[in-house]
């Protein structure tokens, strides 16, 4: 394709000089020997001002112990491949560098020196640092939201027992005296005050899940956690003739407590929102790359899918009256598995039941 | 109970409705107490400095204007005309330090106040009745 290989040189010489990046070499004792235009613009020091001079002008004090090491690779015939250092530009400005240095050899295969491309990637590094300060600025945010959450729900409770007694006690004292409407107004106040009880209650337990991030893990034998589940749901699963199929299930670094609630809120969903049918729940696992998909599968009255993440969130609920509940079961259950360092989603179609999968990592954390 | 009329307990409470519940708790019990009612600390802690009769028991709320619970109960303990006179912490905390830390001060009794009409009438019925007879030998 070209005639002569100066024509060859000439090419490769043009991508050097055309590239964004600075394209260095130097010899075994570091002197510079050629200079791209992309090191001009990077460093600000010309190819004249810099050949013949040592590439040690270019590390600010206290890097300067990196340029022998890198120098001694070199001489082993070894490469150094993205290298994140800084270095200092001619006008004093110190820059985040992506460093890459090759060994070039001469035509008898000896080492006679090495070429450096360097990449500017201070950018990058104030994106990546912007980045982490947001996300800590979330992680804060989000630790004062739940710490504001229980603190309100904690005294929230405090004059809701005043509201709820008090009416009770108005009941007891002056039922007689009030006719049916007034009994019914006051009734009203005693049932919504229990209501309202049950969500502060169900609040202050799903802060406490999500705030109990110090509570170490353990090996759990998820069987284990299973059959304490059911164990709890004794009186549930008899009542409703539920059948239960569970496959065979891992062992996984977790929280024991946890991981019962876990169980318990998914069956008992299934049996709550079953069909005509006697409720059939399936629990397996199965292995998944790094991590472990658990199954809890119903057949149920299902979820239509626009209801599929909404469900998850705290006080959610798709029905009303003929289901008990607060709506913070799926919230809490979500909860859990990011805690664990999963996450949970719902399969299902209106009256094809529900299959509720989280993952689990499967090696210890 | 045998006596020649009311016992006086004294309730440092600011909560109104709780001073009602626990004007329900000693009529469902049975007892005949005269009730002096603080709802405020510092006024609390103005009669009993002051104050020479010895109550049959002390009735004290942690949450309170101006001087708080615990700082009553040190300064109940603290008087020696108050040391064989019992003293309940009844209080909507249930956190293990604030139980230790009454205990540590010297309360007989510490109890959280239980969240429905006839829980807290059942359960400070009978810590009321164990107080009143914790406090019968010594007197």
């Amino acid at each position: 394709m070209f005639d002569t290989a100066i024509e060859v040189h000439r090419l490769l010489a043009s991508i050097v000089e055309s590239s964004d990046d600075a394209i260095i070499s130097k010899d075994l004792r570091g002197i510079v020997t050629s200079w791209n235009k992309g090191a001009e613009r990077i460093f600000g020091y010309s190819a004249e001002e810099v050949i013949g001079k040592p590439i040690s002008i270019l590390a600010p004090p206290g890097r300067i112990d990196e340029m022998p090491v890198i120098l001694e690779e070199i001489k082993q015939g070894r490469r150094v491949d993205h290298f994140e250092t800084v270095r200092q530009t001619k006008q004093g400005h110190l820059l985040n560098i992506s460093l890459t240095v090759s060994p070039i050899r001469d035509v008898h295969g000896s080492i006679v020196g090495a070429s450096k491309i360097a990449r500017d990637i201070t950018e990058r590094k104030l994106a990546e640092q912007t980045l982490a300060e947001q996300a800590e600025r979330l992680a804060r945010a989000n630790a004062d939201l739940e710490q504001f959450g229980y603190v309100a729900a904690h005294d929230l409770q405090e004059p809701l027992r005043g509201i709820s007694a008090m009416s009770e006690l108005l009941q007891r004292r002056y039922g007689a005296k009030l006719d049916a409407g007034a009994n019914e107004l006051i009734g009203h106040i005693v049932s919504s005050a229990e209501r309202m009880r049950n969500l502060i209650g169900d609040l202050l337990k799903y802060s406490k899940t999500v705030n109990s991030g110090d509570i170490p893990f353990t090996s759990v034998a998820t069987r284990s956690a299973v059959d304490w589940a059911a164990n709890n749901l004794e009186h549930a699963i008899e009542e409703s003739a539920a059948v239960l199929e569970i496959g065979k299930l891992p062992e996984v670094q977790g929280d024991i407590v946890n991981l019962v609630q876990l169980f318990q809120n998914l069956m008992g969903n299934a049996i709550k929102y079953r069909g005509p049918r006697a409720p059939r729940i399936q629990i397996s696992a199965s292995p998944q790359g790094r991590r472990w998909v658990f199954s809890v599968a119903d057949n149920g009255i299902g979820i239509a899918p626009a209801y599929h993440k909404m469900i998850f969130g705290v006080f959610k609920r798709l029905h009303g009256g003929e289901y008990q509940g607060t709506g913070i079961g799926l919230a809490l259950c979500r909860g859990i598995v990011e805690r664990h360092g999963g996450r949970i989603w719902v399969e299902s179609e209106p009256g094809c039941g529900a299959i509720f999968k989280f993952t689990v990592p499967r090696e210890a954390c | 109970m045998a006596g020649p009329g009311p016992v006086r307990i004294i309730i440092a409470e600011d909560s109104g409705a709780d001073v009602i519940l626990i004007e329900e708790t000693l009529r469902v019990a049975g007892l005949e107490v005269d009730l002096k009612v603080f709802p405020d600390g510092e006024e609390c802690a103005c009669y009993l400095k002051t104050n020479e009769e010895l109550p049959a028991a002390i009735i004290l709320d942690l949450n309170l204007p101006r001087l708080d619970g615990f700082e009553l109960l040190r300064l109940v303990r603290g008087e020696p005309k108050y040391a064989a006179v019992p003293v309940a912490v009844l209080t909507s905390s249930k956190l293990t330090q604030d139980r230790q830390k009454s205990l540590d001060l010297g309360a007989n009794a510490f109890i959280t106040k239980p969240a429905t009409l006839d829980s807290f009438v059942e359960t400070v019925g009978s810590a009321i009745h164990d107080l009143l007879r914790a406090g019968r030998p010594s007197r």
